[in-house]
Formats: structure tokens, sequence, C-alpha cells
């Protein structure tokens, strides 16, 4: 009995840890800490013609990167003008489709944990279509990390939640 | 836009390249930081390009 209620007290504690450690800001701010990720704070300004007017962008990692949205705020000039679709690698449905722009913000990382992962490229398109020119500033924070990691990490966490999504305790 | 300027265009400042076609450009941008000097003129509307600042690469 004692040595049952040991084991179980061993898994949960199991359970707790990884819980802790894979949360995501927790596991980002350690792969900053031990150097594996780099942060990146930026944002840019961008001007667009009258309609009919498309400013493409097409963002590639350094090599040997993927590239981790934590949080995003994008501003507008007029809100509901702008199309925005963007891209992830080679997926064939858009990752934001946002047929009348607002300004907004995301945290990528509390509400859609680990879900803005750029492992190669990014496609971001803007159409204008409005009859006045427009504009765009988008800020971001998010970090490079290196892929070989974040490939080896997402394995071990698959790996856990199937361990522990059916487990059973005695 | 009457197309002359369809094709492919370089920044000579930055190396960043784009393509032209009519009203729609298209930026390659190595990594998330953009523009990459402050006076990139593929950062500027498309009405704005100075043309003849950048280079033609096809």
């Amino acid at each position: 009995m004692l040595t049952e209620i040991n084991d179980n007290l061993k898994k949960l504690v199991e359970i707790a840890g990884l819980d802790f450690a894979l949360e995501p800001t927790r596991y980002i701010a350690r792969k900053l800490r031990t150097g594996e990720a780099i942060p990146l704070v930026e944002s840019y300004y961008q001007p667009f013609a009258p309609a009919p007017a498309a400013h493409t962008f097409t963002f590639i990692n350094p090599v040997g990167y993927v590239w981790i949205a934590l949080f995003q705020s994008i501003e507008v000039s007029q809100n509901g003008v702008i199309e925005l679709t963007a891209y992830l690698d080679d997926a064939i449905v858009p990752l934001l489709y946002i047929p009348r722009l607002v300004s907004h913000t995301m945290n990528w990382a509390a509400s859609l944990p680990f879900s803005f992962v750029m492992k190669q490229t990014g496609l971001i398109t803007y159409v204008n279509h409005d009859a006045a020119a427009q504009w765009i500033s988008v800020s971001s924070m998010g970090v490079y990390l290196r892929k070989d990691v974040w490939e080896e990490d997402s394995k071990l966490m698959d790996m856990a939640a199937e361990k522990y999504a059916h487990l059973e305790v005695k | 836009m009457d197309g002359k300027n369809d094709g492919k265009w370089r920044c000579p400042v930055c190396q960043v390249g784009a393509d032209i076609e009519g009203r729609k450009i298209h930026v390659y941008v190595t990594g998330h930081i953009w523009p990459l000097h402050f006076d990139c003129e593929f950062a500027k509307d498309l009405d704005h390009i100075d043309f003849s600042k950048l280079e033609r690469v096809s």
C-alpha cells in the first residue's frame, strides 16, 4: 500500500515537474538562459500604395534556427481596409487570414502556446483595398531557437504528453 | 504602374531582393528585422519607390 502511494506520488511529482518546465514562457526563459535561444524584439512600419496594391514579405530564418513568436501588436492606419494573409513554411492553409484587418495584439505564448513557430519561412501578404494610401506597424517579441533543440524538445513534449495522457494511478 | 518596372530588383545597400509585378511587390527578407536600413526603397509604398536607387536583376 505504502509502495503504491509512493509510486503515485513520484508520478505526480514528475507530471508537475514537466508541467512546470514545459509551460511556454518558462521553457523559453530557460532556453534563453542556456543560450540555446536568442531574443528578438522588433517592429516595422510599412506604408502601402492606394488600391489595388499588394505588399508581400517572405521572411527567411537564419540557417539552423526556428523563430517562435511570443507576442505581437499590430496597428493599422484605418481599420477594415487591409487584408492580411500569413503562411508558415509549406502550410497549405494560412495561419492568419484576416480579410478586414483591425489594430490588435496577440499574446501567442499564453493564448496559443507554440502555435506561431516558423521553421524556415513565413509568407505575409498585405493588400490595401482602400482608395487612399495606408500604413501598418507591427511590433513583436520572439526568439530564435536552435532548430535541433526545438526538434528534440518537441519530441520530448509529445512523448511526455503521450505517456501521461493515459496514465493509470494504482 | 505601366509595367515598366516589372521584374526582379535588388537594394544595393542591404542586398534585399524583390519581385515587382504591376501593383504587387514581394520582398525577400533574411531574418525578421525590417527594413535593414532606414532609407531602404523597398520599405516605401510602391508609388514612392525610387527605382533609380535600385539594381535591376532581371
